[in-house]
């Protein structure tokens, strides 16, 4: 019988006195599992254990059987895509790519089409010859993912992959990440944005405080989260008009805008129908929108609701 | 050596040439020619005696290249061999790559060695032949075994410095700071110290090696201290292979 994809046994992680993981059982097979909980959770923890950018405190942690620190038998089958930080690749996106290809072990042709290709699957391809240094965070958020699934990895591991990116690039990832799942391969994917997490798939890990608080299907986390209202910050550099035409929709508990700082606050109880109405806004009324960011407070309120 | 090595090792140097760190470091690695070039001003303003070039070129070698540039350059390629990687948010790319850890971290020492020379050995040559073209060139055939023994001089010790500054850069938050304690404070207080404290340094060798004389090579010969060149030799390639190797093995052990 093949061991799971991936699998955790009783696994802590400590960070000197903090505790960033607690006794973790979990099992993961093909299909997408996402992560879900608020920051400081013990997500990016747990991904870096997969990922064998950490060792377990105690416990042990194996990803096809093996034990994935520094092992380049996992990491051959394994992409990431790592919490956004800072990224500064002083090249240009097509030479950064192609030379994580060869490092990964393709010859030079075999690497530079790699290269293109997955540039142009995430649609970075007119910007190839562009440096890194200069890509918007969505550009770079969109290479990140590109040099994870350049080589076809059997296991995707992806830390906050719609961070940064507009509706539309937000949109095509999580199509991406639906589609590696049905593909029979493995994706691990952490957010704390339950409705971009039910939109990629339907098991959901939910931790919070470092601990597992429950794991299975979304529908039933799903039901107590639409109890509180969704928070979420759009920047875009015409706050008023767009504020105007959220104005007067179902579901919406508050609304503010700045001039000044270009950005639209806003509080709704219907997010489906919100990012529905933001997505047309953008394709059929060309309104411009660089960022959509949704602070954890309303998963926060659950997970307060779960612990009591 | 396996086949990642090269690469990492070509793509650190290619990194390295273009950018801002260089520049600034080309600046420091050319002080020496400039310096040379203001001999040469002088001599042909008859403001300096021409039959002084050697002793000129002993001077920069003994007082600047070898004891300031050499160090500093080095110091400063080779305590940024993680940090500069994990700074940039590009470490972890390379951690999930199926090769080992340890190909990693030599390929990235070895593009360090390579632009620290790269930077060190046009100019330290140059200003030989600054120096020394005005005296004819039968001088500066008669005096090219100095030349040949102050770089072997330099490599040995550029070694030796980047392994202590990649080790420290490995294990430290800040090399940097250590680098520049340990050339500044350490080595010079060390270096005047009668005593086998001396020995504890990379200068201590390097000086050893030299045909030069300086203010610490006439100390350390006044007081009977001065290694033979084979002592200094293989104390210098000991540190620098006992050091890298050490770098290595924290590395392929450190979470990151």
């Amino acid at each position: 019988m093949n061991p799971p994809v991936v699998e955790l046994c009783a696994v802590s992680r400590w960070y000197g006195n903090v505790l960033g993981l607690s006794r973790v059982d979990l099992t993961f097979e093909s299909g997408v599992t996402a992560l879900l909980g608020p920051n400081g959770a013990g997500k990016s923890t747990l991904l870096k254990l997969v990922t064998g950018l950490l060792r377990p405190s105690s416990g042990t942690v194996s990803v096809f059987g093996a034990a994935p620190f520094a092992n380049p038998d996992v990491h051959r089958k394994l992409g990431l895509v790592p919490e956004e930080e800072e990224f500064q690749a002083r090249v240009n996106a097509s030479d950064w790519l192609e030379y994580l290809m060869r490092l990964h072990g393709f010859d030079e042709n075999a690497a530079r089409e790699r290269a293109r290709k997955a540039l142009h699957d995430v649609g970075l391809e007119s910007a190839s010859k562009r440096r890194v240094t200069s890509f918007s965070r969505g550009m770079k958020q969109r290479l990140r993912i590109a040099q994870a699934m350049a080589h076809d990895p059997e296991i995707l591991v992806l830390d906050e992959p719609l961070t940064g990116l507009d509706p539309v690039g937000r949109h095509e990832v999580i199509d991406w990440i639906r589609d590696w799942g049905a593909r029979g391969k493995s994706v691990l994917v952490s957010s704390h944005i339950l409705h971009e997490v039910e939109l990629m798939t339907r098991e959901v890990v939910l931790m919070t405080a470092g601990k597992v608080m429950a794991s299975g299907n979304i529908h039933e986390i799903r039901r107590l989260i639409d109890a509180h209202p969704h928070h979420i910050l759009i920047s875009t550099p015409e706050p008023r008009r767009l504020a105007g035409r959220l104005l007067d929709q179902v579901g919406l508990h508050s609304i503010s805008f700045s001039e000044e700082l270009q950005q639209v606050k806003l509080e709704t109880r219907e997010p489906d129908r919100f990012y529905e109405l933001l997505a047309n806004y953008v394709l059929e009324e060309e309104g411009t929108i660089h960022e959509v960011s949704s602070p954890d407070d309303n998963l926060e309120a659950v997970f307060h609701y779960l612990v009591e | 050596m396996t086949a990642r090595i090269p690469l990492v090792a070509q793509w650190s140097f290619s990194q390295l040439l273009f950018s801002p760190r260089t520049a600034g470091m080309a600046i420091l690695a050319t002080t020496p020619v400039l310096m040379a070039l203001v001999y040469r001003a002088a001599v042909a303003l008859e403001l300096a005696a021409q039959t002084s070039s050697f002793g000129v070129f002993s001077i920069l070698t003994a007082a600047v290249s070898l004891p300031f540039v050499a160090p500093m350059l080095t110091l400063f390629y080779a305590s940024g061999v993680v940090i500069d990687d994990a700074e940039a948010g590009t470490l972890h790319y390379f951690l999930t790559r199926p090769f080992a850890r340890r190909d990693l971290l030599v390929g990235k020492m070895l593009g360090n060695l390579m632009i620290v020379m790269f930077l060190f050995v046009p100019p330290f040559v140059l200003c030989y032949y600054l120096t020394l073209a005005g005296s004819g060139w039968q001088e500066l055939g008669s005096r090219f075994p100095t030349l040949v023994r102050d770089l072997m001089a330099a490599s040995l010790g550029i070694f030796a410095y980047s392994g202590l500054f990649s080790l420290a850069g490995t294990v430290l938050k800040r090399p940097l700071l250590f680098g520049l304690f340990f050339v500044f404070g350490w080595q010079a207080a060390a270096s005047i110290v009668p005593g086998a404290i001396r020995y504890l340094t990379v200068t201590h060798y390097m000086h050893s090696l030299m045909p030069h004389e300086s203010f610490q090579s006439s100390l350390a010969g006044l007081i009977g201290q001065r290694s033979s060149g084979l002592e200094a030799v293989v104390a210098l390639l000991a540190i620098g292979t006992a050091t890298h190797a050490l770098a290595v093995w924290i590395f392929t052990k450190k979470e990151l």
